[in-house]
């Protein structure tokens, strides 16, 4: 969702921050990873027991150290470790590990659930650890997901809407139109899922696998709208049902994204307020007036966000889906005359399937 | 057993007091003053990892009388943060915020 990509956003400049602290950093390297401080040692050591043909790398031998695995006393690691960067030699053994759980997940060697579960639980703990020390990682497959349950939950509704009203020559257009995207999404679910380790535990892959059969399904629906035939009184059974399951949907969705959008906010706010101190240094060694010009110049590059104005237009990108969940529902409860007709104009008879659909959608991604 | 609901409130109660702190580190107000800001901002940094490790959990393996307990530290140390922010009365006792603040990251950190 979108302010998760924020949250991604702001905390990434905070590891670019620490990565221009230190000139040691190999900003060259394809994955740049950063020390975060926090302990890392049981990981690093399940990973290297696992892996050994890592283990035995100078690059892997130095990360373990730099964990606290070494001869060396906590509070004595070799001055290497306290870069900001992890070295192009650890970096490179984090990335092979990571191939390493990859591979070892897609052709496991023991086929028994114990030891596919055991795999699964140390590999999501490694995805935690590249989580917190990697620059610019690529978005997981669940947030992709998350992200594609707002974006499909709100065009569903836009749709129906406009079904609701009866509006034929828009809805045709936009129900083909979200049916694509649907296709395009889970395709590119599909993709990155083959591809990337993600943090996901097996029951969190069997989500993902059924909200791409979800997905995968309301478009189909959504593009066959309109050739079978189903009672009105089936669809308003349906929809009076499933009330419960999008309000809860739209709830849960909006907690989480109001609270993203408040902590990308304080991450950002916090590497601006170190920025815009660093800024002040330089400028009370400045020699005269035209480098104090030139320093204070670069304020503009560190403004402090608004978090409200975030919040507001969150809130009302929920108002807005609540709203329109509400109408719908209303419409098919008390419908008009002319509404009586479209309910029942063949047009909208997918909609039991549709809504059943989306309940599938709402349920894998909550 | 906690469930989804309450972790999710958790979650967005613990974000705001972290946004709540590096206002406060930015712009500080009685009993802060500038030279706070430093601690403001160490202690909101770490109220924002509590919240991101937080946002990771499956509700599932949390035990509800921690999470009920964490809540509550949380919502006394934003309520101090309101009551600064939207007062012009005395304002409590520096210790005393930092203290509940502190309180709120131990009980996070006990779920």
């Amino acid at each position: 969702m979108k302010s998760s990509n924020q949250l991604d956003t702001a905390l990434d400049a905070a590891r670019l921050s620490k990565i221009n602290s230190d000139s040691t950093c190999p900003i060259a390297d394809a994955h740049v990873y950063v020390r975060s401080g926090s302990p890392t040692l049981p990981t690093v050591t399940a990973a290297l027991a696992r892996f050994k043909n890592q283990a035995v790398l100078a690059g892997c031998k130095r990360l373990k150290e730099c964990a606290g695995g070494g001869t060396a006393k906590p509070g004595h690691l070799p001055a290497a470790c306290k870069s900001a960067c992890y070295s192009r030699d650890e970096g490179n053994c984090l990335s092979q590990l990571e191939r390493s759980y990859a591979i070892e997940i897609k052709s496991p060697t023991d086929s028994s659930s114990a030891y596919i579960d055991a795999l699964q639980s140390e590999a999501s703990d490694f995805v935690a650890l590249l989580d917190e020390v990697q620059y610019q990682r690529p978005g997981s497959v669940e947030n992709t997901l998350a992200a594609s349950g707002v974006r499909a939950l709100s065009e569903y509704l836009d749709v129906l809407s406009k079904v609701a009203q009866g509006r034929k020559s828009e809805y045709l257009a936009d129900a083909a139109h979200l049916s694509d995207r649907l296709t395009f999404l889970s395709n590119k679910v599909e993709e990155v899922s083959g591809k990337q380790l993600s943090s996901s535990t097996k029951e969190t892959k069997e989500q993902v696998q059924t909200a791409l059969g979800a997905i995968g399904k309301l478009a189909g629906i959504l593009q066959t709208m309109g050739s079978n035939a189903t009672s009105a009184n089936e669809i308003k059974r349906l929809v009076r049902e499933n009330k419960g399951t999008v309000d809860g949907l739209i709830q849960s969705l909006r907690a989480v994204a109001l609270g993203d959008s408040s902590l990308a906010q304080t991450y950002s706010d916090l590497v601006v307020r170190n920025q815009r101190l660093l800024l002040e240094q330089k400028f009370a060694n400045a020699r005269d007036d035209y480098d104090r010009r030139l320093i204070s110049a670069q304020l503009e590059n560190y403004q402090y966000g608004d978090d409200q104005a975030m919040a507001t237009a969150i809130n009302a990108m929920f108002d807005n889906l609540s709203a329109a969940n509400e109408s719908m529902v209303s419409l098919v409860e008390h419908p008009t005359d002319e509404q009586k007709k479209l309910i029942a104009n063949e047009r909208l008879q997918n909609l039991k399937a549709a809504v059943g659909a989306l309940v599938e959608v709402a349920q894998a991604v909550k | 057993m906690a469930n989804l609901k309450t972790i999710q409130a958790l979650y967005q109660d613990t974000c705001s007091l972290a946004i709540k702190e590096t206002h406060m580190s930015i712009d500080p107000r009685a009993p802060f003053v500038p030279k706070d800001a430093q601690a403001l901002a160490d202690q909101a940094m770490q109220v924002a990892d509590a919240a991101k490790s937080l946002r990771t959990r499956a509700p599932a393996g949390l035990a509800k009388a921690k999470v009920d307990d964490a809540a509550s530290a949380v919502l006394t140390a934003l309520a101090l943060f309101d009551y600064i922010n939207n007062t012009n009365r005395k304002p409590p006792i520096k210790r005393d915020v930092l203290g509940a603040v502190s309180n709120a990251l131990d009980a996070l950190g006990a779920i």
